[in-house]
């Protein structure tokens, strides 16, 4: 019988040794199993051949939102994200009469934290820590 | 990796799997921009998983990943289908000394990229699992979720075809 997919484990080397003995001299009584080794092989060659490509840049970072940050950049983060809080929350204490507690010491005291951090805090330099 | 493996971190998956990640999905896509929206997608799904991974073989949980997320996204573009031809990335070229050199190798490996894509998916999976990435017939079976017997007879098929292809050229 003719080995078949047998002859892609053997170059491979995926076979038990009883398995390759008996390729192998099947391989040497058949002419036909003999090409059709060639021509795998061949094609796996081509296949090894390939170069491995540089990724394009960016390829292996995740997006900015999910990177997790030393906890020197995430005490920033935290910060930027009370001043937003402070902004929005007074918006609804003047537009309408809103119930939801302002808890305003909690974020004066994380805008202080923020002001200690870096006072030219801005968006871009958020961003530009969250992309490293 | 041993059953007594350490779970690696995200930071190390990224960096020792990353490039390996890159090409295989460039192999399958054929188009860099698709390859690398699928490596981040990997790696995502990589950094969600990692938590819950149980120790066991790593290659087949990554690639299990690596595959359901290709599989996903070509799921995902069914409703737009695309026919991307392949483009060979220029940053290997800068390894190759002289041009006439460059010029062959780069006609040649596009050659072997359209064969490539011209293959069924099962048949270009199991071939790039085992000749790009470098997986055994177990960590294959383990990432398809086939029996090994299955996996032999897909890349033994897959070679004839590529054969084929390319001797059609």
């Amino acid at each position: 019988m003719h080995p078949g997919d047998l002859l892609s484990a053997y170059v491979d080397s995926q076979l038990p040794p009883a398995d390759r003995l008996s390729v192998e001299s099947h391989v040497e009584e058949c002419g036909d199993c003999r090409d059709e080794l060639a021509s795998i092989t061949s094609a796996r060659q081509s296949l090894r051949d390939l170069p491995l490509l540089e990724p394009l840049a960016g390829s292996l970072r995740l997006p900015a939102e999910v990177v997790e940050l030393r906890p020197g950049h995430r005490r920033v983060l935290v910060a930027a994200a009370a001043t937003v809080a402070m902004v929005v929350g007074i918006g609804f204490g003047v537009d309408g009469n809103q119930t939801v507690p302002l808890q305003l010491d909690a974020v004066v005291e994380q805008h202080v934290a923020r002001a200690s951090v870096d006072p030219g805090l801005n968006v871009m330099q958020v961003q530009a820590v969250a992309n490293r | 990796m041993a059953s007594n493996e350490a779970i690696p971190t995200w930071e190390q998956v990224a960096s020792d799997y990353g490039r390996v990640i890159y090409n295989f999905a460039y192999r399958l896509t054929g188009n860099r921009d698709d390859a690398s929206d699928l490596s981040q997608e990997v790696l995502l799904r990589v950094r969600r998983g990692l938590a819950g991974y149980q120790p066991g073989s790593f290659e087949g949980w990554l690639w299990r990943i690596t595959r359901n997320a290709f599989l996903d996204e070509v799921r995902r573009k069914q409703r737009r289908p695309t026919s991307e031809l392949p483009d060979e990335d220029r940053s290997t070229l800068s390894t190759v000394p002289a041009p006439e050199e460059v010029l062959a190798e780069t006609r040649l490996s596009s050659d072997v990229q359209e064969a490539l894509m011209a293959l069924p998916y099962e048949f270009r999976e199991a071939v790039v699992m085992c000749d790009v990435v470098g997986l055994t017939y177990q960590e294959i079976a383990a990432a398809a979720d086939v029996p090994v017997g299955t996996v032999r007879s897909r890349i033994h098929r897959g070679r004839l075809m590529l054969r084929d292809a390319l001797e059609g050229r």
